[in-house]
C-alpha cells in the first residue's frame, strides 16, 4: 500500500479497525501521518508495525555480525545505496519528499542526499581479539589430539587382538577337525582292508 | 566382542570417554575462564569444550571402523584431524557464506574454530562497550 495518512488520528484509525488485515484493509507496515500546521510548520510521525513475516534475510550490511560487517575489511564505499532504500533513511526521505512537494507546490520535486559510512576498523577490527581468535583453537585442537590418539590406540589395539585371537581360534577349530577326519580316514582304511 | 553384546561394548567406551573427556573439559574451561574470557559465563565455556570433546571422540570412533591396523590408523586419523583443522582456517574467512560455514560446522576442529571466534568477538566488544 502506498500514500500515507492525512493525520495521526486517521492512521490510529486505520490499524485499530476490527477489519484490520482483511481483503478490504490489508496490513501496513510502516505508517506515516504528517500534519501540516502552516507553511511553514510540519508535523509527521513514523509507526511502525509488526508484520507477520519470518525466514527473510537482510541484503544490506549489518555491523552486529561480523560475517557481514564489511566495515571491518575496507571503506564502505559501494553500499549506501541500500541504505538510502530501506529503514530509517529511507522513510525520512518518503516524508521529506512529500513536504518538499507539497510545500512547493511539485509534484515531481524531490530531495536526494549521499551517505557514505565511516570506517570502524579500529574499533570492530580488535588485533588482540583477531590473534586470540587464531591461537586459542589451535592449541586446543592440539589439546584434544592426545585423547584422539588414546582412545583410537586402544580401541585398535582391542581390534588387532580380537583378530589375532580369532585367527588362531580358527586355525585350533581347522587343525582339531583336520585331526578327526585324517584319523577317521585311517580307521576307515584299517577296518576295510586291514592295511593303509 | 570377548562375549560382550554390541550395546554393551560401545557403551563401556563411551562411559570411559564421558568421564575423561568431562574432566578435560572442566579443566580447559577453567583455564579460559582464568586467563582468557572475562565476560563469558563458565557454563558456556564448559559446553563448548564438552561437546567439543565428546564430538572428537565419536570421531574417533568414526575412524576406527575403517581400520584394522593400529599404526595406519593413527596416522589416518591425525592427518584427517588436522586437515579439518585447516579447512576452519579458511571458514572464518568474511567471505565465506553462513549456509557453507553451517556446513563445515560438521567438523569438529570448524565447529569448535567458529565457535571460539564468536565468543572472542563478544568477550572483546563487551570490553570495548565497557
Amino acid at each position: 500500500m502506498e500514500g500515507y495518512f492525512p493525520t495521526m488520528a486517521d492512521l490510529t484509525k486505520y490499524v485499530t479497525s476490527t477489519d484490520y488485515n482483511t481483503a478490504g484493509i490489508p496490513e501496513i507496515c510502516f505508517g506515516f501521518s504528517i500534519d501540516k500546521i502552516n507553511t511553514k510548520v510540519y508535523n509527521y510521525t513514523m509507526n511502525f508495525f509488526v508484520v507477520g513475516r519470518s525466514g527473510g534475510r537482510s541484503s544490506i550490511p549489518d555491523p552486529a555480525q561480523v560475517s557481514q560487517n564489511r566495515f571491518t575489511n575496507k571503506p564502505n564505499l559501494g553500499d549506501f545505496n541500500k541504505w538510502m532504500n530501506s529503514g530509517y533513511l529511507a522513510l525520512v526521505k518518503i516524508l521529506n519528499d512529500i513536504i518538499f512537494q507539497d510545500a512547493t507546490n511539485t509534484t515531481t520535486a524531490k530531495i536526494d542526499f549521499g551517505l557514505l559510512a565511516q570506517n570502524y576498523t579500529t574499533y570492530l577490527d580488535d588485533s588482540k581479539g583477531r590473534l586470540l581468535g587464531a591461537i586459542l583453537p589451535f592449541f586446543i585442537v592440539i589439546g584434544y589430539l592426545s585423547p584422539l590418539i588414546v582412545l583410537i590406540y586402544r580401541i585398535l589395539s582391542e581390534k588387532v587382538t580380537f583378530l589375532i585371537n580369532s585367527s588362531k581360534f580358527l586355525i585350533f577349530i581347522f587343525i582339531n577337525s583336520s585331526n578327526y577326519n585324517i584319523g577317521k580316514q585311517i580307521k576307515r582304511r584299517y577296518e576295510d582292508d586291514g592295511s593303509f | 566382542m570377548m562375549g560382550l553384546s554390541d550395546g554393551v561394548y560401545f557403551a563401556s567406551w563411551f562411559l570411559e570417554f564421558l568421564v575423561i573427556n568431562t574432566i578435560f573439559a572442566l579443566i580447559n574451561s577453567i583455564i579460559l575462564i582464568i586467563m582468557v574470557f572475562k565476560f563469558i559465563g563458565f557454563l558456556w565455556i564448559f559446553l563448548l569444550m564438552w561437546l567439543y570433546g565428546m564430538s572428537v571422540f565419536s570421531l574417533g570412533y568414526f575412524f576406527c571402523s575403517f581400520m584394522d591396523r593400529t599404526r595406519i590408523g593413527l596416522i589416518f586419523a591425525i592427518l584427517v584431524y588436522f586437515v579439518m583443522y585447516f579447512v576452519s582456517l579458511v571458514s572464518t574467512s568474511d567471505l565465506v557464506s553462513n549456509t557453507l560455514k553451517m556446513l563445515a560446522s560438521l567438523l569438529p576442529p570448524t565447529c569448535l574454530q567458529l565457535g571460539l571466534n564468536n565468543f572472542i568477538y563478544f568477550d572483546v566488544i563487551f570490553i570495548n562497550i565497557i
